[in-house]
This record gives structure tokens, C-alpha cells and sequence, in this order.
């Protein structure tokens, strides 16, 4: 014997499939989006053989990054609103009308647990909060191109039917011939789908104007939702590993500091703190962009780093790795391209606007250079090694 | 298949299109398959290739939970609100109230972690450096001055509308 279930019944016009449709070609170009400079900060930390992050323009990766962060926020409500609105198939009988059906529903699984798995982890990741035992780094990428490659098999089933409702400015081509008066919505009763839209925009507006100051210098008060603010922290901006996490405050204030050249050089190369400070400087306005999509431009004065490697006798092209004071820590070094290291502002920084660098911006000497994610920006740097 | 707008729909009415009414059944699933799976197998064999496996089995259970969380406590405690509200709340200010109510939750959901002060194990003094109840005092009173407006805006077209003059 079987029991048949009773099909629910939803009431509201907000889950027809035009709403469905507009809100499904905002989040699609949202996830888009965070897909693709999800994917340039990705490289830009990781540089491949087959494409070299560019040195300019200097705040391209200000740029991308804080697009990235944007579009995941403002995705959260369009995400939400989504779901809401499609939320009756989630009920549908039979679940499995045919095969095709069937495969469509289960790519939905990945595609909405990876979608809440990405912004989640995202939000969690900005806030430096990570709850969960994984790295967030890897997760975030690899389950993106799962999201990414659900949500083209989405986009594949729901192409004519998204068409179709887009267009169709009257959606109604099959009235119900045995209306149900009491189901109507009464006048003014709730929202109309304009309305609805309008109201999620909204609330994806609004999550953009009081988070995006973060990385939008002028909206920066109104950054009240943003983990950061860009005006905040030790010389007027933030830090994102402090000198103590890093357990460098008695090594960076050590009298015996010195930084080093070495590697595939002529002439190896020792410098005490006093010595950096008497070398020829060179200013460069520059932004510190960091993943966490919060950024803040600053004027840095310091010893060029291609005027370092020429003194050492450096072949030209060589690529550098800039080594940190700080240990255990997968950011401690980062290389620099032969375009980075060549480039007339890439910097071994000493003093920022005007003043000495702040221990927990990486005094004595910290690395900057242009289009560069924050964490690549090495901080509290001894050695520089010509590969 | 066509659904209507503006009329009651049910969940099987939402069924899952199959292109049928262009004459082409399930052919943009097909082009979309071929055309997203290689990126799923990509995405997996990657997360599985770079993690152990109880770090995939975790990501796992955690993408899980939250699909989890999201359809069976969620969205009903959201359809529970927006019923409670179109019981207590007179018709013509719904929409605003629903707005407000649910945009305020929004709002505390991303204030969360700096007024618990969630993560930052560090201690970084530049991570939150608001003071957040304050600050979402403020997006909340934003909220519910939008909605405000909005009233005043139904409010003002009803009368209106009732007096042509």
C-alpha cells in the first residue's frame, strides 16, 4: 500500500519562472564574475608558464580582487532570492519524470550546495573566521570549477525555458482554466515580481554600499558590514598578518638585521639597516590589494629592487624569490617575474608616507611592487635569492 | 510547458523544463552536459588530488550541511516569517514589512562575525575595528527607513488612485 503525498501548493506569483529567469541571469553573471577574478587572483599568486600576470596596469589587482568580493557579497541576497523562488520544484512529485529530468536535477545538487559552500566560505574567509578543518584556499578554488561547471549544465537545461520567459512579456500562455479566486493575490496584498526583484536588487545594492568602501576609498564610512576598513591600522591602513602572529617582533628590531642578495649572482650582497637607509630611494604610489578584497593606496619610498640586483651583478631576466624573517608560513617567501623584478617600482620599502615602516608593516624592509595580491607583498624581508 | 504569472502555481506545475516547447526536448541539457561535466570531473579530481581524503570528505560534508540548513531551516523559517507577517501586518504593508524584516536579518547574518567577534585568531586590531552593534544599528535604521518610504509611497498612490482629483 502507498500513500500519495500532497503536492504543496505555492500561492505566490514570485515563484513563476520570469522571476525565476531575471534572477537566475543576475546571479549567473554574478558567479561569472567571481568566477573569472577568482580565477586572475588565483594566477597572480601562482604564476604559470602559460600566463604571465602583468605588472600593469598597478592596481589591476586592486581591481579584481575587490570585484571578487563585491559580486560574492552582492551575489548573497540574489543567491537567496533565487533559491527562494524555486524552492516549490525542490517539493515536486514525482522527483524523476525521465532521464534527462533526472540528470538535471541531481547537476542542481552541486550546483546549489557548491553556490552556498562558495559564498559561505568566501564571507567566512574575508572575516578571517574558518570554522571549518580544511584549507580554504584549495576548497574554494576546486569546488568553484565544480560550481562553475553545474552551473553551465543549469544554464544548458534552462536556456529556452529562460528565453522564453524573458521574452514573453505577457508569460501566460496557458491561463488556468479553473482559476482559484481564493488563491489570487489580493490587491496590495505582498509583492508583485517587479517589486520583488526591485526589493533583492536592493538589498544587493545595499550590501555593496556598506561593504565595498573597503576597497572604494570614497564610500569607505560607509563600510559599516566590511570586516575592514581601509583608514584603519597602524599608519592609516590595515594589516593582515601582524608582526606578533608572525612571531618577527624581536628578529625585525634585531641590531644584527641584514638583508642579503645571493643566488645566481656576481657579487653576493650584505647589507645592514643603516647601510638600506644610506642606498639611493625611489617613491612609487602603490595599492596594497589583499584576497580578502579590502585595498589601500599609499606612496612608498625605498631601495629598488633592479638596482639591487645590478649592484650583485644579477643576469638580466632572472627571476627573485623575497624571503621573510618570518618562518612556518606558506606566504614567508614569494618570487618575483623577471618583469616584476625589472620593474622601476618594484620596491624594497623602508618608509611609508613619509615615515618609517610600522613593525606590523613589515619594518625594517618589507617588499612592494605593482599588481600584486597583498599576501604576495612580502613582509620583513632578509634575503633576496637570483634564481 | 508554460506557467502562468500571476495565478497559483504548485510544485509540480514547477517542474524542470525540458525545452519540448521549441520542438528541440532536453537538446540545451545535452550541449550544457557535455559542456559543464568535464568542468565538474575537473573541479573533483582537482579537490580530490589536492586534499586527503578526510579534508574532501569534509568539504563534502560541509557543502552538504549547508544545502542542508539553507532548504530545511532557511527558507521555512523564512516562508514561517512572511506568513506571520501577512497575518499580522495589513495588506497594504506587506511588502515593506517583509522587506524590512527579512533585510534586517540579511543584516545581522553579515554583521555576525564582528559582533561575535568570530575568527581573527590573531588578535589583529584591523580586522572589525568597528564597533559593529553600533554600525548595524545604522544599516538597520537604513533598512527600515527604505521601507519606510516605500509605505509612504503605497500609501500616497492608494490615495491617489481613490481620489482621481
Amino acid at each position: 500500500m502507498t500513500t500519495k503525498l500532497p503536492t504543496p501548493r505555492f500561492t505566490s506569483r514570485l515563484h513563476d519562472e520570469r522571476t525565476a529567469a531575471f534572477l537566475g541571469i543576475a546571479l549567473g553573471a554574478a558567479f561569472t564574475t567571481c568566477f573569472v577574478t577568482g580565477l586572475l587572483s588565483h594566477v597572480a599568486q601562482d604564476p604559470h608558464p602559460w600566463f604571465a600576470w602583468p605588472t600593469r596596469p598597478a592596481g589591476l589587482y586592486r581591481f579584481t580582487q575587490g570585484l571578487h568580493v563585491a559580486t560574492g557579497l552582492a551575489a548573497i541576497p540574489l543567491l537567496l532570492a533565487k533559491l527562494w523562488t524555486v524552492y516549490p520544484q525542490l517539493l515536486q512529485r514525482p522527483v524523476v519524470r525521465s532521464v534527462a529530468h533526472g540528470i538535471e536535477r541531481l547537476a542542481i545538487v552541486p550546483l546549489v550546495a557548491g553556490s552556498l559552500f562558495m559564498l559561505f566560505t568566501g564571507f567566512g574567509n574575508i572575516n578571517l573566521w574558518y570554522p571549518w578543518p580544511f584549507n580554504f584556499r584549495t576548497s574554494h578554488y576546486w569546488v568553484a570549477w565544480i560550481t562553475i561547471g553545474a552551473l553551465v549544465i543549469h544554464l544548458g537545461a534552462k536556456w529556452s525555458t529562460t528565453r522564453r520567459a524573458v521574452r514573453h512579456t505577457d508569460p501566460d500562455p496557458d491561463p488556468d482554466p479553473d482559476p482559484d479566486p481564493a488563491a489570487e493575490p489580493a490587491r496590495g496584498d505582498g509583492l508583485g515580481r517587479r517589486g520583488f526583484l526591485l526589493a533583492v536588487g536592493g538589498a544587493a545594492a545595499g550590501i555593496t554600499l556598506f561593504t565595498v568602501g573597503q576597497t572604494v576609498w570614497p564610500l569607505r564610512k560607509l563600510a559599516l558590514l566590511a570586516p575592514r576598513r581601509p583608514d584603519t591600522g597602524p599608519q592609516g591602513f590595515p594589516v593582515n598578518r601582524t608582526a606578533q602572529a608572525a612571531g618577527v617582533e624581536r628578529s625585525a628590531i634585531d641590531p644584527a638585521y641584514r638583508l642579503t642578495v645571493e643566488g645566481a649572482v656576481r657579487t653576493p650582497l650584505s647589507f645592514s639597516l643603516a647601510e638600506l637607509r644610506a642606498l639611493p630611494h625611489h617613491g612609487a604610489t602603490l595599492p596594497i590589494a589583499c584576497v580578502e578584497g579590502w585595498s589601500a593606496s599609499r606612496t612608498w619610498q625605498g631601495i629598488r629592487v633592479r638596482e639591487l640586483l645590478a649592484r650583485a651583478g644579477a643576469r638580466e631576466g632572472a627571476t627573485v624569490r623575497v624571503e621573510s624573517l618570518q618562518a612556518r608560513f606558506s606566504y614567508a617567501t614569494s618570487e618575483l617575474t623577471a618583469a616584476q623584478a625589472d620593474d622601476v617600482d618594484t620596491l624594497l620599502a623602508l618608509r611609508v608616507e613619509g615615515e618609517e615602516l610600522h613593525l606590523d608593516h613589515g619594518f625594517p624592509v618589507r617588499l612592494i611592487a605593482p599588481n600584486r595580491p597583498g599576501v604576495e607583498q612580502t613582509k620583513w624581508v632578509t634575503r633576496l635569492v637570483v634564481l | 510547458m508554460g506557467h502562468a504569472t500571476g495565478r497559483p502555481v504548485t510544485a509540480l506545475e514547477h517542474g524542470v523544463e525540458d525545452g519540448s516547447a521549441e520542438g528541440r526536448p532536453d537538446r540545451g541539457l545535452w550541449i550544457g552536459l557535455a559542456m559543464g561535466a568535464p568542468v565538474v570531473a575537473f573541479g573533483i579530481v582537482g579537490l580530490v588530488h589536492n586534499s586527503s581524503v578526510s579534508r574532501v570528505w569534509s568539504v563534502g560534508f560541509w557543502a552538504g550541511g549547508l544545502l542542508a540548513l539553507h532548504d530545511a531551516v532557511i527558507v521555512p523559517l523564512v516562508l514561517a516569517v512572511v506568513w506571520a507577517i501577512g497575518r499580522i501586518v495589513p495588506a497594504v504593508y506587506r511588502a515593506p514589512a517583509r522587506f524590512a524584516v527579512l533585510g534586517t536579518a540579511l543584516a545581522v547574518a553579515l554583521a555576525w562575525p564582528g559582533l561575535r567577534t568570530l575568527g581573527n585568531p590573531s588578535h589583529n586590531p584591523t580586522v572589525h575595528p568597528l564597533d559593529y552593534g553600533a554600525a548595524l544599528a545604522w544599516v538597520v535604521a537604513a533598512v527600515w527607513g527604505t521601507a519606510l518610504v516605500w509605505t509612504a509611497v503605497i500609501v500616497t498612490r492608494a490615495r491617489s488612485s481613490t481620489n482621481p482629483r
